[in-house]
């Protein structure tokens, strides 16, 4: 058993779900007891999104529990594809039904003659894995189910490991999106998965590249390497010096000439900021920053905290500066929040992003002002 | 879809009371969200959830959210092998540390669904660790598929309350309100009465306490419960520490709150006459006003804090019609009020509640007047129905409450109530907008100059379109749930 004083991690099953209401015309019917679906619908409100997928519960009682009755499951997949008319119809279990050993892959597979949707069902909840690796199952579950194979390959790219769990997705998605597009001219295709569709989704293997944005999209891109013939690049870049190598890497791999940043005069602006506050560190007597990895690690982060010359703190006391999630940096003037759990702060505006030229001149600025 | 619904007449158990689907929307809260609810009242009160990450996670989350990121609730997350082979020792493992590093005073255990199903009995571990331990052990079960909703969560935590008390010799003229989840208790009828008259209201529970005082609850004299899930409290008090308790739970009836107010003025020896008779000539005016506006409209009943059955009888014996009754669960107490509509020749639906897409389905085929509860109100303009939301109406007491949801109908508030108020001149800009807009069909102008009070966000929006512009793009958003809130 594990103890908790602060959150604990949230499970694979959750990452499922954040990963599938990602795709806005998505249906998922959950068959379990009520209460999770409704606390994960309340709970999807936090990211901050304008969440269109449909979320269904069975519920449970004691009988069905106690006889591994799978009757509300049958019916409400009938139903569903009666009623709603998905394209796609994702089902889950829950602990319970996992504990009570429900096969509900078989009791899908009998359904597929009756009905007109596709269904799709979900990774079995297992007690051991986190989120990432529910959002990782998830993603090449869509690869492998719902990408299209073809021949045509469009001027556009595809972002995995980008979710709806990621704090700052929202403006994160526009700055690549603006790089992209000054750059190399291409749009995005889909992301895996934010606000995107099925169709969009359907549409994945006629991009030429892949943006790996976090480790969770990492074995899907290699499916979608090896069945579509799509390089990808990993990393998410934060600073200058990252966005740099980033951009000549996708370069390299499209075998595109790249010559350099093409706002050369931003570029030049941003890099100064960040040597001005690498300056300002270097005279700090307290150096030591705290990151809390709430969700999970996040790697590039860290790294350019230490390419600035940050040192690390044990323990938030001890820092100068504090990177956290919403609960912390609510109650504390040298937080700057970068992951979730959030309160209800609004988080409309797309435009600070903390990845790329202009994520590097948000994040140096959000620093200055609190050293 | 109705024809898979039963009527009234037809509900002997809790079986017999349908979903109108079987995939529900957004279906009903658990049982832990009740008890993580009711514990945050207690201000020093620790929590530990057991279960999956996932339960666990989401009543740390709510806790959080409630008390503003100062919560006291810990989480013990199973792993396989604690559902292979159970959990006791790695329980009382953790039990030992938190007594050990934090000190608590008290510690309510919250078990969920998974430590249910594979049997582990966490009451007889906590109960052979009261020796060892000098923190006080509170045990409360949440399991989802053995109950409907969090209300039990609700009745559950507070009756495990009885644990924090002490023995404490009786002091006269002293009382305690039980049920009471508001702030401004000192502003309820039933307060200023009872303060007129010397007796003292030690105790509100479960606002505002902390372990301490709730060790001093059984020095009062009587207990005053005002809320159905706070009953079982009342009677372990009852038991524990002879307190007698009174039944002052809001059903909109008015024999049975003149009655109420009768025993408490017998009780404390104070005259209640001239107050009830006011409060009796004030509110019969308004009720007289309300059959008036009231006979003959359908309505639907949604959610309120009352109980569904008592609340739509208390519609009936103002003249409306009870088209179809959504129940959360169906309880002993509520055979009394369902009686009494089927004796009034009513013959109403009975669905689940929490199932919101498929009754919207519905609405063009009622066609009721009115629906009393939480739905978009968007949704509802378009069919023309009224919306009441009676939420506020649970921080009255007595008369008062029953007045409170007589005005409430007569001024149609809606979902918007619950919200902030707006300035004056912002009320009238909005208004002077929707008057100008082309392109707003008539009956959802009516609807919205009807509002007593159009919400800040709305009249943002609307104050943002163009006099020619569509208001569908701002339909979609509400259409979408987000004005839904709670169920």
């Amino acid at each position: 058993m594990k103890f908790y004083r602060d959150y604990p991690k949230p499970s694979d099953r959750m990452g499922c779900l954040w990963a599938v209401n990602g795709i806005q015309d998505a249906c998922i019917l959950e068959f379990g007891p009520a209460g999770t679906t409704h606390f994960s619908i309340e709970g999807l409100m936090q990211f901050g999104e304008d969440i269109q997928t449909k979320t269904f519960t069975t519920h449970m009682d004691e009988t069905d529990v106690t006889f591994g009755n799978e009757e509300r499951l049958v019916e409400g997949i009938l139903e569903i594809d009666q009623v709603e008319k998905p394209k796609v119809l994702f089902v889950m279990g829950s602990s319970l039904t996992s504990i009570i050993g429900m096969d509900i892959e078989s009791i899908v597979k009998s359904l597929e003659d009756q009905v007109n949707c596709q269904l799709i069902v979900l990774p079995n909840c297992d007690f051991r894995k986190d989120f990432r690796q529910g959002i990782q199952e998830t993603l090449q579950i869509l690869v492998k189910e719902i990408v299209v194979p073809t021949e045509i390959k469009r001027p556009r790219f595809n972002i995995l490991g980008l979710g709806l769990h990621d704090f700052n997705h929202p403006s994160d998605l526009k700055e690549i999106q603006r790089l992209m597009q000054l750059h190399f001219g291409m749009v995005l295709g889909t992301t895996f998965t934010l606000n995107t569709s099925l169709e969009a989704i359907e549409k994945a293997g006629e991009s030429q590249v892949n943006l790996v944005l976090g480790e969770e999209g990492l074995l899907a891109a290699e499916m979608l390497e090896k069945d579509f013939g799509q390089p990808f690049v990993y990393g998410k870049p934060y600073g200058v010096e990252q966005t740099d190598k980033w951009l000549k890497e996708l370069a390299q791999v499209l075998g595109l000439d790249y010559q350099g940043d093409k706002e050369a005069s931003e570029h030049q602006r941003i890099r100064m900021e960040e040597k001005m506050l690498m300056r300002q560190i270097k005279n700090l007597k307290n150096k030591k920053v705290y990151l809390h990895e709430g969700f999970g690690p996040l790697p590039a982060l860290k790294h350019y905290l230490d390419y600035l010359g940050f040192q690390w703190a044990e323990t938030a006391d001890q820092a100068v500066l504090r990177f956290d999630n919403g609960v912390e940096a609510r109650g504390h003037l040298n937080a700057i929040q970068v992951s979730h759990p959030s309160f209800n702060q609004k988080k409309a505006y797309p435009y600070t992003p903390m990845v790329g030229y202009r994520g590097a001149y948000y994040l140096c600025q959000e620093m200055y002002n609190r050293l | 879809m109705l024809e898979k619904a039963n009527r009234l007449s037809e509900i002997q158990t809790d079986k017999d009371i349908k979903s109108l689907s079987k995939a529900q929307f957004p279906g009903p809260h658990c049982p832990l969200f009740g008890a993580v609810m009711t514990a945050s009242y207690v201000e020093d009160l620790r929590v530990l959830v057991i279960g999956t990450e996932e339960c666990t996670y989401y009543g740390k989350d709510f806790a959080m959210m409630r008390r503003e990121g100062k919560d006291n609730v810990y989480s013990a997350v199973l792993e396989q092998q604690d559902i292979t082979f159970g959990c006791e020792e790695e329980l009382r493992a953790i039990i030992r540390k938190i007594e050990a590093e934090d000190h608590p005073k008290a510690l309510m255990v919250v078990t969920t669904c998974v430590v249910e199903l594979i049997g582990e009995d966490v009451y007889s571990i906590l109960h052979s660790m009261r020796e060892e331990v000098s923190m006080k052990l509170l045990v409360v079960k949440t399991e989802h598929f053995k109950c409907g909703s969090h209300i039990e969560g609700i009745e559950r935590s507070l009756e495990q309350l009885y644990l924090l008390m002490e023995a404490q010799s009786q002091k006269e003229r002293k009382v305690n309100i039980l049920g009471f989840k508001y702030e401004g208790i000192e502003e309820t009828e039933l307060y200023q009465l009872l303060t007129q008259a010397g007796v003292e209201v030690a105790m509100t529970i479960p606002t505002k306490v902390s372990i301490a005082a709730l060790e001093k609850a059984p020095s009062s004299q009587l207990n005053i419960v005002v809320e159905p899930t706070a009953l079982k409290l009342a009677q372990k008090m009852e038991e524990s520490f002879d307190i007698p308790y009174i039944n002052f739970c809001g059903d909109l009836n008015v024999e049975k709150v003149e009655a109420n107010y009768r025993y408490l003025g017998d009780y404390f020896d104070f005259p209640v006459e001239a107050f009830i008779q006011a409060k009796k000539k004030q509110l019969d005016k308004a009720l007289a006003e309300a059959k008036e506006k009231l006979a003959g409209k359908g309505f639907i009943y949604g959610n309120t804090p009352f109980d569904c059955f008592e609340f739509s009888y208390f519609l009936m014996t103002l003249g409306m019609e009870p088209l179809v009754i959504q129940c959360r669960e169906l309880r002993e107490q509520n055979r009394a009020a369902m009686a009494a509509i089927f004796e009034q020749k009513a013959n109403p639906f009975v669905v689940r509640m929490a199932n919101i897409a498929p009754l919207r389905r519905l609405y063009s085929q009622l066609k009721p007047a009115y629906y009393f509860g939480h739905e978009s109100p968007m949704v509802l303009s378009e069919h023309g129905i009224i919306q009441v939301v009676t939420d506020k109406c649970a921080k009255k007491i007595g008369f008062e409450q029953i007045g409170e949801v007589v005005e409430s109908i007569l001024e149609e508030k809606g979902i918007m109530n619950l919200m902030g108020s707006a300035k004056l001149d912002q009320q009238a800009a909005i208004r002077d907008k929707i008057q100008r807009l082309t392109k707003m069909p008539g009956p959802m102008k009516k609807l919205l100059l009807n509002m007593k009070e159009i919400p800040e966000q709305m009249g943002d929006a609307i104050l943002a379109l163009k006099d020619d512009e569509s208001i569908m793009s701002m339909m979609k958003m509400h259409k979408n749930g987000q004005s839904m809130g709670r169920m």
